[in-house]
């Protein structure tokens, strides 16, 4: 019952504003800078150009990358925490691995930039211990955005792992090695499908949270590693084509609901239960 | 140690969880198709020497060896035992068929052999029809009969059973004691099973093996172990015993007079043992080898004077408790004998001096 506040709230001052500007903007046609409420299909025929369909697969790459590092990373960090941490010190581990993503999100972003630039932190350690060779030069790369968002969003797939985490007994696990399964057999067979719905609310999480920066790119990134939501913001704050920049957003509405439209069933509220 | 020529052999293992001692240098040899009863209060380190049979545990110090072979640092999945959980713990994503399945899928049988030999193992525990079901479907003698089935589908050497029963109401775990016992024999495998209840393993075990403090007290068949338990202990966990600390005062060619702490004494056979005048010594009595009468000793008996204090009917028998002066004796009578017996009435309680047990000194 609680959860109809908010989302009545979200409906009546996010959604239908929203839907009462964008979905006809993006219909409208753009002479100069003037836009003429004539229909016109032309602004959602431009997202095929090659540079915006690049994006497009650019920020699907991001997304698809920040997922998957995060959950190799939080998966097993979530199973060490629920079997080999003892009770009363789990709580503390959990709070530790969360504690990051309250930290400004600019301020985690400059810090990356202060760790990964030339002559920055990580090259400082690296000459004094006499490795230059290893110098890393990777910042305004792809590999600098994608540390990035899973430095940002991986406590929050932590989390849905960690809640269904803990619907998994030691002793199914005990049972599973009794009867002859090794530590990849039982993480197939016991582990993967009993997390499963904490790896999929997870997944969809940090996918729908990446696929919609703007920010991270454009501090961490180069000038070709803009994504989706760079063009958008361009086109409300610099080229001021509001109809062109409304086609994109509903595009990516769309691509974001029909996802979760594929993986409803998985979003069970239980998940976020901590 | 010839270790091949039995099932199990743990040969001087200690166990400590951070300041507590689990295990504490246990030794014990477990012989082939024997049904072993491991029987102990909660804490006594039975589960955890269980545990580490199976090899969910690894022990400290000593060494685990299975069919001659040392696993003391092998996995679990490497090792040819299988185990029936205290909660079942059954894959609540698997059907029971699945759930059956799982060892032998793990060891690569083929689906024609799978099928049947699930099926084999699901008609053994009488649960042919529930193929489909999943575990959250079933009632609990349900699901524990399934965790059996997926135990027993492997045909391991060596089943071990951690406290199966303990989530039955006592009508299922008198029958479920009677169908293990019945299973073991047939499959003629080695059953180790864990209890805290004494009546489960009296009526289920070959061998006996009491545990207390993460040490092994005593090792027999139920008859040995309830005829001569090794100490206090063991008399009063198996069966029940007026246990009797006392100083002996007098000693001629078969038997002892004992001065008890409860204000009488006893004459007790002497049965070869080595005692001096003075010494401390404990004895046990059980309840049902004691008897009342209002005046007459019958030949053969020796007898204490009591009053009744109070009496509890419990069904096929009755339990009075008789204040000997500066303490109490427990005497259970058949319910036919127990006619006359009424509070505060004066009694003599009959014993026979060779049922008076001396445990320790």
């Amino acid at each position: 019952m609680f959860i109809s506040i908010p989302v009545a709230f979200l409906v009546v001052f996010m959604i239908i504003p929203s839907f009462f500007t964008l979905i006809p903007y993006s219909f409208y046609r753009l002479e100069g800078l003037v836009v003429v409420p004539e229909f016109t299909l032309e602004n959602y025929m431009r997202f095929f150009k090659p540079i915006y369909f690049s994006t497009l697969l650019r920020t699907l790459g991001y997304s698809v990358a920040a997922t998957i590092l995060s959950f190799i990373i939080m998966y097993p960090l979530a199973y060490y925490i629920w079997f080999k941490v003892p009770k009363e010190k789990r709580d503390l581990y959990v709070l530790l691995v969360i504690v990051p993503y309250w930290a400004g999100f600019l301020a985690r972003m400059y810090g990356w930039i202060v760790l990964l630039r030339g002559e920055g932190f990580i090259d400082g350690v690296l000459s004094f211990l006499g490795l230059e060779w290893l110098f890393i030069e990777i910042l305004y790369t792809p590999i600098a955005v994608i540390i990035g968002f899973v430095h940002v969003y991986s406590p929050l797939m932590f989390l849905a792992i960690y809640s269904s985490m803990r619907n998994v007994e030691k002793s199914y696990i005990d049972a599973a090695s009794d009867l002859g399964a090794g530590p990849l057999k039982i993480f197939t067979n016991i582990l993967l499908p009993l997390t499963k719905p904490g790896v999929i609310a997870g997944s969809i999480i940090v996918f729908v949270l990446v696929f919609g920066s703007f920010v991270t790119p454009a501090l961490l990134g180069g000038p070709g590693d803009i994504m989706l939501g760079n063009i958008i913001e361009r086109q409300f704050k610099q080229t001021i084509d509001w109809p062109f920049g409304s086609a994109l957003a509903v595009l990516m509405i769309m691509i974001v609901l029909s996802i979760l439209i594929v993986f409803r069933r998985y979003l069970t509220t239980r998940v976020f239960v901590i | 140690m010839n270790t091949s020529s039995y099932s199990v052999v743990v040969d001087n293992v200690s166990k400590r969880f951070r300041d507590h001692i689990a295990l504490d240098r246990v030794s014990l040899s477990i012989e082939k198709r024997k049904f072993i009863v491991i029987l102990g209060p909660s804490g006594a380190g039975k589960s955890t020497l269980l545990k580490i049979i199976a090899g969910f545990e690894k022990p400290d110090s000593g060494k685990v060896y299975l069919e001659g072979e040392d696993v003391t640092n092998k996995p679990p999945y490497k090792r040819n035992v299988n185990t029936v959980f205290q909660n079942y713990a059954l894959f609540p994503h698997m059907t029971v068929f699945d759930n059956v399945a799982f060892g032998l899928r793990m060891k690569g049988y083929s689906r024609d052999e799978i099928a049947r030999k699930v099926k084999w193992a699901l008609d053994l525990v009488n649960m042919g029809s529930h193929i489909n079901k999943y575990p959250t479907q079933l009632s609990g003698g349900e699901q524990q009969r399934v965790a059996l089935a997926r135990a027993l589908v492997n045909e391991p050497p060596v089943l071990l059973l951690d406290e199966p029963l303990g989530q039955l109401d006592l009508k299922l775990r008198r029958r479920m004691q009677r169908e293990l016992k019945d299973l073991q024999r047939k499959l003629g495998s080695t059953f180790i099973h864990v209890t805290h209840d004494q009546e489960e393993a009296m009526s289920m075990a070959d061998i006996i093996v009491v545990m207390n403090r993460g040490k092994i007290l005593q090792v027999g068949t139920p008859e040995e172990i309830y005829e001569n338990p090794s100490s206090g202990f063991v008399a009063d966990f198996i069966g029940e015993a007026n246990i009797l600390k006392g100083v002996v005062r007098d000693i001629d060619r078969d038997s002892i007079t004992i001065e008890t702490d409860r204000g009488f004494s006893i004459r007790a056979d002497r049965s070869g043992k080595d005692i001096d005048v003075g010494s401390n010594i404990i004895i046990a009595i059980r309840p049902e080898e004691l008897a009342l009468s209002r005046s007459e000793v019958p030949e053969g008996y020796k007898h204490i004077d009591g009053v009744v204090r109070d009496y509890i009917f419990m069904g096929s028998f009755v339990d009075c408790y008789i204040d000997t002066g500066s303490g109490e004796l427990r005497v259970r009578l058949p319910k036919g004998e127990a006619f006359w017996i009424e509070r505060r009435a004066r009694v003599k309680v009959l014993y026979r001096p060779d049922r008076v047990r001396i445990l320790s000194q």
